[in-house]
């Protein structure tokens, strides 16, 4: 199955299962990506959406001097850029972070199962959403957070969706992100990354080794940053 | 706690691999060259200075009318 993950531990309850085999049916085509491989660029017209089953995948946006701010970190179970689909075109760049499986859903399908389903649409609609306030958060953590809590909160924020799909255990979780990655998610140079992961490690919180996570407190990481996760929906 | 928006804790600054890292107060979090951290240094203790004279030119003005 495709969608698998989509709105697991989310609302997934209230997608039927004729909701979930027109879905299914939308998709052109599954393929899998390098990793770092570009899949769409800012401005072009795109005629697909993207479903990520496997790996990691990325939005950013580069400044004029090329530095890169991402945007977004994309889980499996997350619509990549559904919201290009009434946008025509997207207003950043999207790319792999990791060796990925992506399915392609052709914005002529999506025509078709708004027109035919209301409740798929109200769902897809909600996924949507769920980016939007990812965004805010995302917002939040760069303009409110010092350092230290910023890695922290991404960290508490990519736990918790991992541990939606059943990627994290709630404290162990792959994550092949390079520090520079993480400077680029949390606005800071790797070297400062590299001294903030070496503090939660001093504090006994955390830890990264060879694109592995390990959380070992995640109460304590949660209060450092004021993490509260329910503008995920996990669970409702 | 900041008032307004104004803080008045200090952000903390460390050097780590030839860069100048200035953390807090809330949402700063930049590193900057040796150069860059010193030049930053000076101008924020300029503007301290202009911002005292301010409040005092203020203070003086109240106290005046």
């Amino acid at each position: 199955m495709i969608f698998a993950d989509f709105l697991r531990n989310r609302r997934r309850e209230q997608l039927s299962d004729q909701d979930l085999a027109a879905l299914e049916a939308s998709v052109s085509q599954v393929r899998k990506t390098h990793a770092r491989q570009l899949l769409a660029h800012a401005g072009e017209p795109i005629a697909c959406s993207t479903y990520l089953m496997e790996g990691f995948i990325c939005r950013y946006m580069d400044d004029r001097n090329g530095l890169r701010q991402l945007v977004a970190v994309h889980v499996p179970g997350d619509f990549v850029d559904l919201h290009g689909y009434p946008l025509g075109r997207l207003d950043h760049d999207v790319a792999t972070l990791s060796a990925s499986k992506i399915a392609m859903v052709p914005h002529e399908a999506l025509d078709g199962l708004l027109a035919q389903r209301p409740n798929l649409t109200k769902l897809l609609w909600f996924s949507t959403l769920l980016d939007a306030a990812m965004h805010r958060e995302w917002i939040f953590r760069l303009g409110r957070l010092d350092a230290v809590a910023r890695i922290a909160h991404f960290f508490c924020e990519i736990e918790a969706k991992l541990r939606a799909v059943g990627l994290s255990d709630g404290s162990r979780f792959a994550l092949p992100l390079t520090q520079a990655d993480l400077g680029e998610a949390c606005g800071m140079t790797s070297v400062h990354i590299n001294r903030m992961l070496r503090e939660l490690r001093e504090r006994e919180l955390l830890q990264v080794q060879r694109g592995r996570v390990t959380i070992s407190d995640l109460a304590a990481l949660r209060r450092l940053c004021d993490y509260d996760p329910s503008y995920l929906f996990i669970g409702g | 706690m900041p008032r307004d928006g104004v803080f008045d804790e200090s952000g903390k600054a460390y050097a780590e691999e030839g860069q100048v890292m200035l953390d807090g107060p809330d949402g700063v979090a930049i590193s900057m060259t040796p150069d860059a951290a010193e030049e930053t240094a000076n101008e924020l203790i300029r503007a301290a200075s202009e911002a005292r004279q301010q409040i005092d030119d203020r203070e003086s003005g109240a106290s005046g009318s």
